[in-house]
């Protein structure tokens, strides 16, 4: 054995073709994103900022605008929202990241994992209006302390999103086992667990550095959790308050 | 082996990467593939700059860490070019003296 280990992990999530297949947009939200941003004078033949093509439709995004064509559906833009969002999100020290959000107690208990992990299983078992989201949660660190958003993404618990937020609580990653234990994790484990669920699309080098240092600092600042469960509400008396 | 010119390794630039606790995450943009390095790793990526060959590097690692010369160049090497493989790290421009 050498002493030198490299070890090569799994894909980022970001760019599989998997979370292109979108949840539900919800329509109200969409168009609030929209007005709000599309309060400046139109950037003619500019180029943009940021843009990215999915199944022909297209997102453009200038400093005071945001275009989107050739789009036939609503899941095609639910998808460039998203690759929007993850993009806007990093001059707001924000990320987008697969996972269910439940608030608790005024906090907000952050649940990842791969698809069939439990997010959806976990938004069921929660007390109603306490779901922010089953699918796409949305951290930002607002004056030094790291929130959860609700998003207009959805998985199969289709409920309808709030526009609310609270302090995270902790991330915890979702393993289903025969019982209910929970186990802190070191930050660079917290990072593993994070980046592999971080919707992501750029290519570009300099994004990248920028979304590692927030990913960094979330990893570091977030407890982390590795969370065994079985498949009802006890979990919750093993979390940590 | 080229006895006559060193290579010199640096990281491809188009990388992000950051060290967490003693170790340390690259991540390649272009293919959206996550990399990770532990204590010794990051140590000698920490010194892939540009101005290093393998046997230099090995050096180092040797001078810090409780390792032979022998096993510190093997695994420099061995790291080298499966870092090479996934272009995490490139052949430095020959600078000329």
């Amino acid at each position: 054995m050498g002493v030198v280990v490299f070890s090569t992990r799994e894909h980022i999530r970001g760019a599989d073709v998997e979370d292109l297949i979108p949840g539900i947009a919800l329509v109200s939200s969409v168009f609030l994103v929209i007005q709000f941003l599309n309060d400046g004078a139109t950037a003619e033949g500019a180029l943009p900022d940021f843009g990215y093509e999915f199944e022909g439709a297209v997102l453009r995004a200038f400093s005071n605008q945001i275009c989107f064509d050739g789009i036939r559906n609503q899941y095609a833009l639910d998808s460039l929202l998203r690759i929007f969002l993850s993009w806007k999100l990093l001059g707001h020290h924000g990320f987008l990241l697969h996972a269910a959000t439940v608030i608790r107690n005024k906090k907000a208990y952050i649940f990842t994992g791969r698809s069939g992990a439990g997010k959806s299983t976990v938004a069921s078992l929660a007390p109603e209006g306490s779901v922010l989201t089953d699918e796409i949660s949305l951290l930002r660190r607002e004056d030094g302390i790291w929130r959860a958003y609700g998003t207009p993404f959805w998985g199969e618990f289709r409920a309808a999103g709030s526009n609310t937020s609270a302090p995270v609580a902790g991330i915890f990653r979702l393993l289903q086992a025969a019982e209910n234990r929970v186990e802190s994790l070191r930050p660079m484990a917290t990072l593993r667990t994070i980046l592999p669920n971080v919707l992501f699309f750029s290519a570009e080098a300099e994004a990248n550095r920028q979304l590692l240092e927030i990913l960094n600092q979330a990893a570091k600042e977030i407890a982390g959790y590795n969370l065994s469960f079985r498949k009802d509400g006890a979990f919750w008396e093993v979390l940590p308050e | 082996m080229n006895t006559s010119a060193p290579v010199f390794w640096q990281k491809n630039p188009a990388l992000a990467w950051r060290e967490i606790d003693d170790e340390t995450v690259i991540i390649s943009p272009q293919d959206s593939v996550m990399h990770e390095l532990n204590d010794t790793g990051s140590f000698l990526w920490k010194n892939i700059d540009g101005r290093k060959s393998a046997a230099e590097l090995a050096e180092l690692l040797a001078a810090n860490y409780e390792v032979t010369p022998d096993a510190a160049l093997s695994d420099t090497q061995a790291l080298l070019e499966e870092m090479s493989s996934r272009k995490l790290v490139v052949n430095a421009p020959e600078t000329g003296e």
